[in-house]
């Protein structure tokens, strides 16, 4: 395999080395007689040992301005503009085979630097603050930053009809936590019910897929099996059940571009601490180490998505619910500090509509959401209505404008996080 | 064909000629031939199939080996009738298509060849390489039916307009 593959690798690399017998007779370079190239082309052998990683990313940069009503609830929200750089994504991709693939995401954070953080409930909110000194200029300060890793997995392309992803993958349910980055989705912001992850955004573990077509039709499968959620879920699974889901999708050319698909997702979180002691009876003493459960739930999460292109118009939509069922022992503490959490189901649905006209890549787009947080004692039932452009100039650059009106509980609602939220957003987003 | 030789060949044509006619016909509707290994088992691919091999989607042949497309340069005329007819994109599109998958963590696009030369001494040794040539280069390598219909015959769908 590996004549072939450095043969490939040449051919990407090299361009024209061999002449065409023939004269040029297409008005394309890639057929024209190629001048002789003064280097010898080099070996089969070299070009495999050379570098075959694919460096990519995205990047966004906002301007975020909330407009709120004298009164509002929200005033804890920052009032003042602000410039954010919000994503700085990168990705290395490898191909390894022609049946291997590796990729790796990374974010490139800011935070926690900032970031507001509270100790227990009642605890004043204390903002992060990661200032050091930096040793390479006379110990001035210097704020640093993390990484999030995205998602990092391998994967083996069995045959069209199966693959393998194994490490960290994002979770393959509906439209949005797929699109992922900010030049591919239309809005500036997640709608709530991707936001709050009613699906795990990612999840270590083994993913299958795979589809295979019939005429106009695909027909394609996702199964997940991994820790499942969970505090330390990226290396750590606190109970012995590991989390299934699964994702099925239909898309159908005849009529532009129509797509359905379903998701699911089964698991069950747990939170344990670490406590130290005494084996009972033993002299000398022997350490005991246990790990106590402190929460504990099971969680169901069912999505339904659509979404149709057709010429310049976008349709999209998902519907997601998500049912948790505590443990009786090992139920969250709330914020209050005094009360239990209870069962409950979060569902919330968002539709997207767009145009995307032919000049310049204009696409006037309007989204609507709707989210009843649960039940949730502190945030009122939510529904908002944004009204945005997107305008992609070239494929790589995406510049967005939203306004977004948002309103959290109705007459007579006694939850304290309620009432009216106003926010215009301005974004450039590109890929580089 | 440049402009230049389809200007002449429309004066040609005009003058009454008949074989400057053909060279107007070639003119009109550039054919590309979808070109395997000799000794590949693949035949016979349908339009559905080709769409799905060229948008990065996983395609077996008959002996199990993974087909690895590969494309010509972007907006060369070739590359971009090619698109057009088997994907139905426009550059920008494709463009667009490619970037949005890689953001998504997909594969990317098929890796390109820049001359005719290394294209079919890949195509000819690469176990499961396809690309697209013109028929009258085509040397050393098998040209596939698609949809039953051999390249440059009635029916043939792999033809643009230049």
């Amino acid at each position: 395999m590996r004549w072939p593959l450095a043969c490939l690798v040449v051919a990407a690399s090299l361009g024209s080395l061999h002449a065409v017998a023939e004269e040029p007779e297409v008005g394309d370079a890639f057929y024209g007689a190629a001048t002789p190239s003064a280097e010898p082309p080099p070996s089969f052998e070299s070009v495999e040992q050379a570098p075959k990683l694919d460096l990519y990313g995205f990047v966004d940069f906002t301007y975020s301005q909330n407009v709120l009503p004298s009164g509002s609830p929200f005033d804890k929200i920052p009032h003042y503009g602000s410039f954010s750089v919000g994503n700085v994504n990168l990705y290395a991709s490898g191909e390894l085979s022609s049946r291997f693939r590796s990729l790796v995401e990374v974010r490139l954070l800011y935070l926690p630097n900032g970031s507001n953080s509270q100790t227990e409930p009642g605890a004043p909110v204390v903002r992060s603050d990661t200032t050091t000194s930096d040793y390479t200029d006379f110990e001035r300060p210097l704020r640093w930053g993390g990484i999030e890793i995205e998602r990092a997995f391998l994967e083996y392309q069995a045959n069209e009809w199966l693959a393998f992803q194994l490490g960290q993958f994002l979770t393959p349910y509906g439209i949005w936590n797929i699109d992922h980055g900010t030049p591919t989705v239309i809005g500036i912001r997640r709608p709530f019910i991707i936001g709050e992850a009613l699906f795990p955004e990612r999840q270590t573990g083994i993913e299958a897929h795979g589809s295979f077509q019939k005429d106009r039709t695909s027909f394609g499968y996702h199964l997940t099996l991994s820790n499942g959620r969970g505090p330390v879920d990226t290396h750590l699974d606190l109970d012995a059940n590991k989390a299934l889901g699964g994702r099925v999708i239909v898309r159908n050319t005849s009529a532009g571009s129509l797509t359905l698909g379903a998701s699911s997702y089964y698991g069950k979180y747990t939170d344990r601490t670490t406590e130290y002691g005494r084996v009972p009876g033993t002299e000398p003493p022997l350490l005991q180490i246990s790990d106590p459960i402190t929460v504990q739930f099971t969680e169901l999460a069912l999505a339904a998505d659509l979404r149709w292109e057709w010429s310049g118009l976008l349709l999209q939509s998902e519907v997601i619910r998500n049912e948790r069922v505590y443990e009786d022992e090992f139920r969250d503490v709330l914020l209050t500090g005094k009360t239990l959490a209870a069962d409950y189901s979060r569902l919330g649905v968002y539709g997207l509509v767009g145009y995307r006209t032919p000049w310049f890549g204009v696409m006037p787009y309007s989204i609507y959401e709707n989210y009843n947080f649960a039940g949730d004692t502190i945030f009122a039932k939510a529904s908002a209505l944004a009204l945005g452009l997107n305008v992609r100039p070239q494929p790589n650059v995406v510049f967005k404008g939203q306004y977004t009106f948002a309103l959290l509980g109705g007459d007579g609602d006694a939850r304290v996080f309620r009432g009216a939220l106003r926010r215009f957003d301005l974004q450039a987003a590109w890929a580089f | 064909m440049d402009r230049r030789s389809a200007l002449h060949g429309l004066l040609l044509a005009s003058l009454g000629s008949a074989a400057p006619r053909v060279v107007w016909a070639e003119t009109q509707a550039a054919v590309l031939a979808l070109v395997v290994a000799a000794s590949s088992p693949l035949r016979d691919l349908t339009l559905a199939d080709l769409r799905r091999i060229f948008t990065g989607e996983p395609f077996s042949d008959p002996s199990g080996t993974q087909v690895v497309p590969l494309n010509h340069p972007p907006h060369t005329p070739d590359r971009v009738g090619f698109d057009r007819v088997v994907l139905g994109m426009a550059p920008d599109a494709v463009a667009k298509f490619w970037l949005d998958r890689r953001i998504r963590g997909q594969s990317g696009a098929p890796r390109t060849v820049d001359s005719l030369g290394m294209l079919l001494k890949v195509v000819a040794k690469l176990p499961g390489a396809i690309a697209y040539i013109r028929p009258q280069y085509i040397k050393d390598v098998s040209a596939l039916k698609i949809e039953g219909v051999p390249p440059g015959k009635p029916g043939y769908r792999i033809l643009f307009g230049e």
